[in-house]
C-alpha cells in the first residue's frame, strides 16, 4: 500500500511539473531596415519616414529620422509586417557627382519574429 | 435524433426498472432515499464523488427519477453581452443511482434539452464559458436555438480494501440561429474517468484520472449578401485578429485535457478529515478551416485546487472546510506569415491574453437527519478575476467578497408525503476593480462592449432564492411523483436584475 501511495504522489507531482505549458513572453525585438541604392554609388545621408503595419493586427507604427543607410526600429512587436519608406536621399554616384532626390522603398511582407535582430534589405526607388 | 433520444430514455428507464426490481428490496423506504439523495449535506462529499471509485459509498439507497423540467431566465439587460439576456429551455431527463448488492453501484443519466437563448451579441460560438476569449463574434447577434443531448454512466465497486470505479460522460450539442448572422455550432464532448481508492482505518484514500476530448465545428452564414457584417476573431478584451476577421467564418475548436484528483474522506457514516487536491490542464485550439486549417489561437486552461476540513457525524451532522481554487487561462496567438496558395505558415507564437481567477472560501454546514431533516450552510470568501491583453496593453480586474447562507428542511409529513423547502441568500460586494484600455486604438463599439460587461461585473450582487418540492408516494407502491418549483432573483447595484424560475415534474422509482 505504501508503494501505491508513493506512486500516486509521484504521478500527481509529475503531472504538476510537466503540465506547465510555457508562455511565449518574448514580445519585442529589434528590426533593421537596410536601404540600398539601385545604382552604383555611396549613400551620404537619408531623411526618411517609415511606416510599418503589423499584418495580423493592422497596428501601424511610424518613425522619422536621418540615417546613412540603416534604419533601426527598437522595441518592435514581433510579427509579420508590411513596410513603406519615403524620404530624400543624398548620394555620390560612381562618377563622384552628388545627387539629391526623393525615394520610396516598400515591401508587402517582412518577417520580424527573430528574438534578437531582424534585418531586411530594401532597394530604394529613386523618384527623379 | 429526437426520436432516438426518446427511445434511449425509455430504454434506460426499462433497464433501470428491471435492475431495480432485481436488486433492490421492494420494501426499501423510498422516503429515506429521497431524503438521502436531496440532502444539502451531500455538498460535503460532491467533490470526492468526482472520483467514480467513491460513488459506491455515496448513497445507501437506490433512486431513479424521470422528469420534465422547464427553465426560464430573464435579465433586464445582459450581464455579459456574450451570454445574452436569458433563456427558456425545456428538458426531459432520466437520472438513476442503483445499488447492486452491498459492494457495487451503477449510475447513469440521460437528457435531452432544447430551448432558446436571447439577445446574444459578440458571440457566434457555443460553450462561451469554456472558450472565451478565443471566440468568433459580431455586433448584431440575436437569439439562438439550442439542442443538447447528455449521456452519463458509471460503475463503482468495493473489493476488500480497494475501491474501483469508472465513468463516461458524453455531451452532444448544437446551437444555431435561423436569421442572419446564421451561426451554427456543433459540439461533441467526451469525458472518461477512472478512479481507485484504498481503505486505511476508517478513511478512504482516493485517486482519479479524467481525460477529455472536445470538438466544436462552427460556421456563420449570411443569406442576405448585402446585409453581411464582419465576424471578428476575438482574442480578449476587445482585441481582434484583424487579418483573419471579416469572412473567415468557418472554424473548428478542438482540444481536451486531463485532470488528476487525490481524495481523503472518512466513510459516509464516520467522522474525520476531508481533503481533496486536484490539478487539471485543458487546451483548445481555434483552427480556420478556410485557410487550410491554419491554427489561429490556442487557449490553455490550468486549474489547481485544495480543500481541507473536518466532518462530524452524530445526532448533529456538521462539517467545516476551507477551499482554494486557482485558475489560470492564457491564450497563444499563432503569428501567420505570408501565404502560398492559401497555405499560411506559422512563424511565431505569442502569449497575448492572460487571465487569473481565484476562488477562496470558508464553508460550514450543520444539520440533522430524521423524520424532519434540516441543514444550514454558510459560505464566505473572496473571488477575483484579473485579465490582461499584452499589446496594446489592456487590463481588467474585479474582485468580490461574498457571503452565502442556505437552509433546507425535508419533512416527511406522512407515509406518503415528503416536503422539501430550501431558501438561500447571498451578497457579493465588489472590493477592487480596474479597467485600462488604449482608447485611441479601439473602435467605439468595442469599447461599448467591454465597458458594458465591466460595469455589470464590478457591481455588487444580491441574490435570493427559494425552492419548494413535494414528493407523493402513490399508495403503497414503490413509485412516487414529485413537483418542484424554484425561483431566484439576482439584483446588481447597476439597477439591473435577473429572474430565474425552474419548474419540474417527474416520477421516482
Amino acid at each position: 500500500m505504501r508503494k501505491s501511495l508513493i506512486y500516486l504522489m509521484c504521478a500527481f507531482a509529475l503531472f504538476c511539473v510537466t503540465s506547465c505549458h510555457d508562455d511565449y513572453n518574448d514580445y519585442m525585438t529589434t528590426g533593421h531596415i537596410v536601404l540600398t541604392l539601385p545604382v552604383d554609388g555611396e549613400i551620404e545621408t537619408i531623411q526618411y519616414s517609415v511606416k510599418m503595419m503589423d499584418l495580423n493586427s493592422r497596428n501601424t507604427i511610424t518613425l522619422a529620422g536621418v540615417t546613412d543607410g540603416t534604419i533601426t526600429v527598437e522595441n518592435l512587436f514581433r510579427g509579420a509586417y508590411s513596410i513603406n519608406v519615403e524620404g530624400v536621399v543624398r548620394y555620390a554616384s560612381s562618377d563622384a557627382i552628388t545627387h539629391t532626390g526623393p525615394f520610396r522603398a516598400q515591401s508587402d511582407y517582412v518577417s520580424m519574429v527573430e528574438l534578437d535582430d531582424n534585418s531586411i534589405s530594401l532597394e530604394m526607388i529613386l523618384m527623379n | 435524433m429526437k426520436n432516438s433520444i426518446l427511445i434511449l430514455l425509455l430504454f434506460v428507464a426499462g433497464c433501470t426498472v428491471v435492475n431495480a426490481q432485481d436488486v433492490d428490496s421492494i420494501s426499501h423506504n423510498l422516503q429515506f432515499a429521497i431524503v438521502e439523495h436531496q440532502a444539502l449535506f451531500n455538498d460535503v462529499h460532491e467533490l470526492s464523488w468526482r472520483n467514480p471509485a467513491m460513488m459506491e459509498g455515496a448513497y445507501r439507497h437506490s433512486l431513479t427519477h424521470f422528469y420534465l423540467t422547464a427553465d426560464w431566465q430573464k435579465k433586464s439587460a445582459p450581464f455579459v453581452l456574450q451570454k445574452g439576456s436569458g433563456h427558456f429551455v425545456a428538458a426531459v431527463k432520466a437520472d438513476s443511482y442503483i445499488r447492486l448488492g452491498n459492494n457495487t453501484a451503477v449510475w447513469g443519466k440521460a437528457s435531452y434539452t432544447t430551448g432558446k437563448n436571447h439577445d446574444i451579441k459578440w458571440n457566434s460560438v457555443a460553450d462561451y464559458d469554456l472558450l472565451e476569449p478565443d471566440i468568433l463574434g459580431d455586433t448584431t447577434g440575436g437569439d439562438t436555438r439550442s439542442e443538447k443531448y447528455v449521456f452519463e454512466g458509471g460503475y463503482s465497486t468495493h473489493r476488500g480494501r480497494w475501491h474501483l470505479g469508472g465513468e463516461m460522460l458524453f455531451r452532444a450539442e448544437q446551437e444555431f440561429r435561423k436569421v442572419d448572422p446564421r451561426m451554427r455550432s456543433i459540439v461533441s464532448d467526451l469525458t472518461l474517468r477512472a478512479g481507485s481508492g484504498y481503505d486505511i482505518a476508517h478513511y478512504t484514500l482516493g485517486f482519479s484520472f479524467q481525460g477529455n476530448i472536445y470538438r466544436q465545428t462552427n460556421s456563420v452564414d449570411f443569406y442576405k449578401p448585402l446585409g453581411s457584417i464582419p465576424e471578428y476573431q476575438l482574442m480578449g478584451l476587445g482585441e481582434v485578429y484583424t487579418r483573419f476577421s471579416g469572412d473567415i467564418n468557418d472554424l473548428i475548436f478542438k482540444g481536451g485535457g486531463i485532470r488528476l484528483q487525490l481524495d481523503l474522506a472518512p466513510g459516509k457514516a464516520s467522522s474525520g478529515i476531508i481533503a481533496n487536491a486536484w490539478v487539471s490542464q485543458h487546451r483548445y485550439e481555434r483552427v480556420a478551416r478556410l485557410l487550410n486549417s491554419l491554427p489561429l489561437t490556442t487557449l490553455y486552461n490550468k486549474e489547481a485546487g485544495l480543500r481541507a476540513g473536518w466532518k462530524q457525524n452524530g445526532w448533529l451532522d456538521y462539517a467545516l472546510w476551507a477551499e482554494y481554487q486557482f485558475n489560470r487561462r492564457s491564450s497563444d496567438q499563432h503569428i501567420a506569415g505570408t501565404s502560398s496558395s492559401q497555405i499560411y505558415p506559422v512563424i511565431a507564437h505569442l502569449t497575448m491574453f492572460k487571465n487569473h481567477i481565484i476562488n477562496t472560501s470558508l464553508n460550514a454546514i450543520i444539520g440533522h437527519k430524521g423524520a424532519t431533516s434540516w441543514w444550514v450552510k454558510t459560505r464566505g470568501g473572496y473571488t477575483g478575476n484579473r485579465q490582461s491583453f499584452v499589446y496594446p496593453r489592456r487590463t481588467m480586474k474585479y474582485g468580490h467578497a461574498f457571503g452565502h447562507v442556505e437552509g433546507q428542511v425535508i419533512h416527511n409529513t406522512s407515509k406518503n408525503w415528503t416536503i422539501t423547502t430550501q431558501v438561500e441568500g447571498s451578497y457579493y460586494a465588489c472590493v477592487n476593480d480596474n479597467l485600462l484600455l488604449p482608447l485611441a486604438n479601439i473602435e467605439p463599439h468595442f469599447i461599448d462592449m467591454i465597458e458594458h460587461n465591466y460595469n455589470i461585473l464590478k457591481s455588487n450582487f444580491t441574490n435570493a432564492g427559494a425552492r419548494f418540492r413535494a414528493d407523493y408516494r402513490v399508495g403503497r407502491s414503490r413509485y412516487s411523483v414529485f413537483g418542484e418549483l424554484q425561483y431566484d432573483i439576482t439584483i446588481c447595484s447597476k439597477h439591473e436584475y435577473q429572474n430565474h424560475i425552474v419548474v419540474s415534474l417527474g416520477v421516482h422509482i
